[in-house]
């Protein structure tokens, strides 16, 4: 009681007054500055977080361009792509360049097969399998390389090559050609190559004979020279060819052989590159 | 000399002109503490202002850039899509086989009395059928294909004797090569 009447006492209103101010200002200070500080941080905090986010979004803006050059640089290489791969609907114009590569080169297609389209996984691509049989020249190299070139889809299975003779061979292929599969009315892209005769690749001349059965036929017994006579201006020899006897001279064809030489014992013979000697009595 | 007394109590007595109430003193820091934390309340605000317009242009910024950045993604998804397309035509090219490129190469054997008859090519194994009437000049051949490729592989050799006599007139062979080196098929390619 006496403190509190003492402190009564003692409250004047200048001290009242100084007691308002600084309630005031810690009211001041508590309710306006003291948020504000807050929010600034906070504002400070979020800015400097903003700045980060828009350097990252800035660098990954920053990659526009060279996204752009390689988005071109793709679809230019689709393009081409597209103009060198061919799509399933494409297989009657496949074959038609088929026969007009063998024709460009001389040669005469006996077969060219196809088995229906064959999907493969994932169902983006299918196959046709292919056979072609030829009859060539020895511009095969050139022919082989140009048909890869002109169908890069085109996996080779099997290719078999025999000589015929008179610088023919039998070419045949087995291939599977890979079909880029497209939807029903999509545009269609590729574009049947323009065949043109390339390169001047030959195989050796000399390096091939005919096959052994036709060369074996006139040393196992089914040719035989039983004489030889000399006339005034040349000489003939007689010959047995298949139970046959003929009477030939040099020049002559005898079979799949020309005779190319007649001596007082032998005859020559040549079966398309590949020498023989008959010999009397032989 | 004349004295003066003050009779007052001491706590009522005047104060004198110099000396300073502490109530004045206390009063002056309340004022100023006030004044104080007003002006740095106003400070503080005005900073508050300003960063908020520094916050919303950042957020403005932000969305054009991520409009931006959705649009690069998009790009980007693009690129994907195009690449793998680009992926699957890359996947059904065929490899070109050095020994078909190099078939002219591997039978311009130069031997003599040496024929081939035939050629198989099949998954890079070429085979080779033919004759020849000495076994010299297949060993020729055996050594031309040696410095052609990594496998020469003479399967068999049949001698073929004629209705004449015991000694062979041809031999026939099968030859395979594997591993075409990479100068024969580039020979063939100049040509």
């Amino acid at each position: 009681m006496l403190q509190l009447s003492s402190v009564r006492g003692k409250l004047s209103w200048p001290v009242v007054l100084v007691a308002l101010l600084f309630l005031l200002a810690a009211a001041a200070a508590v309710l306006g500055l003291w948020p504000a500080r807050r929010q600034a941080a906070e504002l400070s905090s979020q800015i400097s977080m903003l700045e980060g986010r828009e350097e990252q979004l800035l660098l990954a803006i920053g990659e526009r361009s060279t996204l752009e050059r390689r988005q071109q640089e793709l679809q230019e290489s689709l393009e081409v792509w597209a103009k060198t791969l061919p799509t399933q609907y494409d297989l009657p114009r496949v074959l038609q360049a088929l026969d007009d590569l063998a024709s460009s080169f001389g040669f005469t297609v006996q077969a060219l097969e196809h088995v229906p389209l064959a999907l493969k996984a994932g169902g983006q691509t299918g196959i046709f399998s292919l056979s072609l049989q030829l009859e060539t020249d020895d511009t095969v190299p050139g022919y082989l390389a140009q048909l890869q070139g002109i169908f890069p889809s085109l996996h080779l299975k099997q290719v078999v090559l025999g000589y015929l003779g008179e610088n023919r061979y039998a070419l045949a292929l087995q291939g599977d050609l890979e079909v880029v599969i497209v939807q029903p009315g999509a545009a269609l892209g590729w574009e049947p190559p323009q065949v043109e005769r390339e390169g001047t690749a030959r195989l050796a001349a000399g390096a091939f004979g005919v096959a052994f059965e036709r060369v074996g036929a006139f040393i196992n017994g089914g040719v035989q020279l039983l004489g030889i006579v000399d006339m005034v201006d040349s000489r003939m020899a007689l010959i047995a060819h298949d139970g046959e006897k003929r009477w030939v001279k040099q020049g002559d064809r005898l079979g799949s052989a020309v005779v190319t030489g007649i001596s007082p014992n032998t005859v020559l013979l040549d079966v398309d590159g590949v020498q023989l000697k008959l010999t009397l009595g032989g | 000399m004349n004295m003066r007394m003050n009779l007052l109590p001491k706590d009522e007595r005047p104060l004198k002109q110099s000396q300073v109430r502490w109530e004045f003193l206390l009063g002056l820091a309340a004022f100023l503490v006030l004044g104080a934390v007003l002006t740095l309340t106003w400070v503080e605000a005005t900073r508050v202002k300003a960063l908020a317009t520094v916050h919303e242009d950042a957020l403005a910024r932000e969305a054009v850039l991520i409009r931006q950045v959705q649009a690069v993604n998009a790009l980007r998804e693009e690129i994907k899509a195009l690449e793998s397309q680009e992926e699957v035509f890359k996947n059904i090219l065929s490899p070109q086989d050095e020994a078909l490129l190099a078939l002219a190469e591997l039978t311009a054997h130069g031997t003599s009395d040496l024929w081939i008859e035939g050629v198989i090519w099949e998954n890079g194994q070429v085979s080779l059928a033919g004759y020849t009437r000495e076994l010299t000049s297949l060993t020729g051949f055996l050594n031309f294909l040696a410095e052609r490729c990594d496998e020469v592989d003479l399967r068999y050799t049949q001698p073929v004797t004629s209705g004449s006599g015991p000694s062979a007139a041809f031999h026939r062979f099968l030859v395979d090569v594997k591993g075409v080196k990479a100068h024969a098929a580039a020979e063939f390619g100049e040509r």
